[in-house]
């Protein structure tokens, strides 16, 4: 094991067996003994790379990719099927918080209970406990039963203890989604003053501001093979293209067209070029086009058309309808396009989806509605966090001759 | 399916990190802004394929902590929100008692004098291995959540269950201890330091099974089941109820009474009843003749035995030691 490594993963391959109706008694088994019910499914093949100390490495990968069981096989819980994890350190992991509670216990047994699940001695407890107690907030529920705490309570506890134990490595698995946001911060700030005191950080999130917030480097996994490792925005991006290369997020499949005989139907949303062509890629700050396919059943007058841009986190990071831009619109029947001209589209980089609706005027009907009707990337050069990206001048201005020493 | 284990690999610990880490200490020591802190363990961990039982046998001795919070909370979580609380685990025993002591002493008539002492001798060891045993089987099972989401030496769950059955034992054995005085019973105090290689046989014999068959219940839920009523056969294979010379003496008639002590509970309670009932023999009312109750064997006879069962357990825990580790690779998968 290289010195300067934390975290070692040689050929990391790990496979599953599953089992269409798992056999667990004996009777069960004797009888499907010849034809075994169960297929193999590699979740992780071949992974490998390290990590090293004080370095902080985020995972990222769709659901199921096989981000979890990576780390659990790093931290011990899974036996990899084959290759091997070299470790160097106290290992504390994050992964479901508060597992090991009891919850007939009151949190000060608990909070004795979980280090020790996580090998950590007596004494150093009782040297942290204050630490701990303060930590999460709980200063006066610390003996009550942890069965009457709220889910907020009992994850802030768990967090706690993991994480102020001072461990060598720390595994998080998307344990900062949970808490309200105060506690989530404060999470934030104990994890940068952890990697300030050189605490390695495997880290999985499904947000890739925060992956590009906190980690140094990252590791992309699809379908339980590595398919990226690099600086954490190249990580970001090379994932944000494999969503758009696979449409995942389009509803276009979900979407259940027939039915309900509408009288005004979206047949599909598009991002369209300044020069016309359809795209799914586009710079930030450039004039783009949304066009709305319709088919209408009948002669309408009374269509609001309204567009959306949500961003990957759900937030609608642009709305615009026809009423608002004073065009009213009247569809004949069949079809036709409705083409919404954006000049200047200044988003920050990242993947991006388009919603559109159909609206009756003065009311909240819609006629229908189509989410997630397309996928799209906007591709920004500083690669920045936040929601907009807009160009920004930047001087030095010197204020000393204002100093009188 | 290939079995992958966890060991700490020692030849990793005189690596020259601990150089290294120090070196880097000293160079941000000038920076004090950074407290750059070096591992606080320079251990390599290391998580791959097969395992040495000598790792295993390390990794459960340095989770002694983690074993005694376990039967602290087992222990105060059994009867948390029961009136009689702790009361029960006394419950249990002395029901077992009242009625063999109705069964057998009113209603068959038997003669054996201080029955209820014979029988509490008995029923205490009896007690420990079979709740032990019991509970053991099913604790990877019912703390799935842990097993699947933190990790530790998962042997410590059935090992503990043999701690938390010792709790109970001890205060049984106190209650017994308090009959005694009570009735002025005097046991065999020259036979008292027997119970110590008898205790040690009894705990290494039932962890061994609890390692054992609490690994094999997360595959096959029918050992538990299976177990409850082994167990139910096993109880009369012992000599609790009746006196041990009784079945041993229709065994001997086909020269199977070594078969007797074969089981490794029987010399155990028999130690047990040796030390604490002490009536070896004797003479019903209106007979003439000596009947046995207990073997008549000296302290070495005794010694010998509960030596033997001794070995055989600690083979026996090795030995499951291993299977545990070859299957325990897929635990967190099967739960
Ligand atoms: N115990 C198990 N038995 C069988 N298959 C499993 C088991 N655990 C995980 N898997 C499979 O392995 C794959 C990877 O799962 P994993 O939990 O690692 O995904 P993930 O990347 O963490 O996803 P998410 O983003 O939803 O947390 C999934 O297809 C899952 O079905
Ligand atoms: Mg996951």
């Amino acid at each position: 094991m290289d010195k300067n490594n934390s975290i070692e993963v040689h050929d990391l391959s790990k496979r599953f067996k599953l089992y269409h109706e798992k056999a667990t008694s004996l009777k069960e088994k004797v009888v499907n003994f010849r034809r075994s019910v169960f297929e193999e499914f590699w979740a992780l093949k071949d992974i490998d790379f390290y990590v090293e100390q004080g370095e902080t490495v985020g995972i990222v990968g769709r659901n199921g990719s096989g981000k979890s069981t990576l780390l659990k096989c790093v931290a011990g819980i899974l036996r990899p099927t084959s290759g091997e994890v070299l470790l160097r350190g106290q290992i504390s992991s994050l992964l479901e918080l508060g597992a090991g509670f009891q919850p007939e216990l009151s949190g000060r047994d608990n909070v004795y209970l979980n280090a020790s699940l996580l090998g950590i001695p007596v004494k150093e407890v009782t040297k942290r406990f204050d630490e701990i107690v303060a930590f999460a907030e709980l200063e006066h529920f610390i003996d009550n039963q942890v069965k009457f705490y709220s889910s907020g309570m009992y994850v802030r506890l768990g967090f706690a203890v993991a994480i102020n134990v001072q461990p060598d490595i720390l595994i998080v698995d998307e344990v900062l989604a949970v808490g309200d946001e105060t506690f989530q911060a404060k999470c934030l700030d104990k994890i940068r003053e952890m990697q300030r005191n050189g605490t390695t950080i495997l880290f999985v999130s499904h947000s890739p501001d925060l992956t590009k917030k906190v980690c140094s480097r990252a590791v992309v996994l699809q379908e339980g093979n590595m398919v990226f490792i690099g600086e954490a925005k190249d990580a970001i991006d090379s994932y944000h293209d494999i969503i758009i290369e696979q449409k995942l997020l389009d509803a276009e499949s979900s979407r259940n067209t027939s039915g309900e005989d509408k009288m005004i139907t979206i047949e599909s949303v598009s991002l369209k070029s300044p020069t016309g062509q359809t795209v799914d890629r586009i710079d930030s700050g450039s004039s783009a086009e949304i066009a709305v396919q319709y088919g209408a059943g009948s002669g309408l007058d009374d269509c609001v058309f309204i567009v959306e841009i949500q961003n990957d986190s759900g937030t609608i990071v642009f709305s615009s309808n026809t009423d608002s831009l004073e065009y009213y619109p009247t569809i004949k029947q069949g079809t036709g396009v409705i083409n919404f001209t954006i000049d200047t589209l200044p988003l920050a980089g990242g993947v991006y989806m388009a919603n559109a609706a159909i609206r009756k005027r003065g009311t909240s009907n819609d006629y229908d509605r189509f989410d997630r009707a397309c996928t799209f990337k906007i591709i920004a050069p500083g690669n920045n966090l936040g929601i907009v990206e807009t160009p920004v001048h930047v001087k030095l201005e010197s204020l000393n001759n204002t100093v009188s020493i | 399916m290939p079995a992958t284990d966890m060991t700490i690999t020692d030849q990793e610990r005189e690596h020259p990190t601990q150089q290294a880490a120090s070196e880097v200490t000293a160079d941000t020591a000038v920076d004090t802004a950074i407290a750059y802190r070096s591992p606080t363990s320079q251990q390599v961990k290391h998580v791959s394929a097969r395992i040495s039982l000598r790792a295993k046998l390390l990794e459960i001795w340095h989770s002694r902590e983690l074993m005694s919070f376990l039967v602290r909370t087992e222990v105060k979580v059994k009867y948390k929100n029961s009136i009689l609380g702790f009361l029960w685990s006394m419950l249990n025993p002395a029901m077992t008692i009242a009625v063999y002591f109705i069964v057998f002493k009113i209603i068959v008539r038997s003669t054996v004098p201080r029955f209820v002492i014979y029988l509490f001798a008995g029923v205490l060891v009896w007690n420990l291995f079979s709740s032990a045993v019991t509970s053991a089987t099913s604790s990877l099972v019912s703390n799935s959540g842990l097993v699947k989401k933190v990790s530790f030496p998962r042997e410590v769950l059935p090992i503990s269950e043999v701690g938390t059955a010792c709790v109970f034992f001890s205060f049984q054995a106190i209650v017994l201890a308090i009959v005694l005085a009570a009735f002025g019973y005097a046991p065999a105090w020259n036979y008292m330091w027997l119970l110590i290689p008898a205790f040690l046989a009894l705990i290494v014999f039932t962890a061994a099974l609890a390692v054992l068959l609490s690994s094999i219940n997360v595959y096959l839920r029918d050992t538990h089941h299976l177990l409850e009523i082994v167990l139910i056969a096993w109880f009369w294979g012992v000599p609790i109820v009746y006196p041990y010379s009784s079945a041993m003496g229709a065994l001997s008639r086909h020269g199977l009474g070594f078969l007797y002590l074969m089981d490794p509970v029987a010399p155990v309670v028999v130690t047990f009843q040796r030390a604490i009932y002490a009536i070896v023999s004797y003479i019903p009312p209106g007979s003439t003749t000596r009947v046995f109750t207990l073997p008549t064997g000296g302290q070495m006879w005794f010694l010998k035995l509960d030596l033997g069962v001794l070995a055989g357990s600690i083979a026996l825990f090795l030995i499951s030691l291993i299977i545990f580790g070859r299957i325990e690779g897929n635990f967190a998968e099967e739960l």
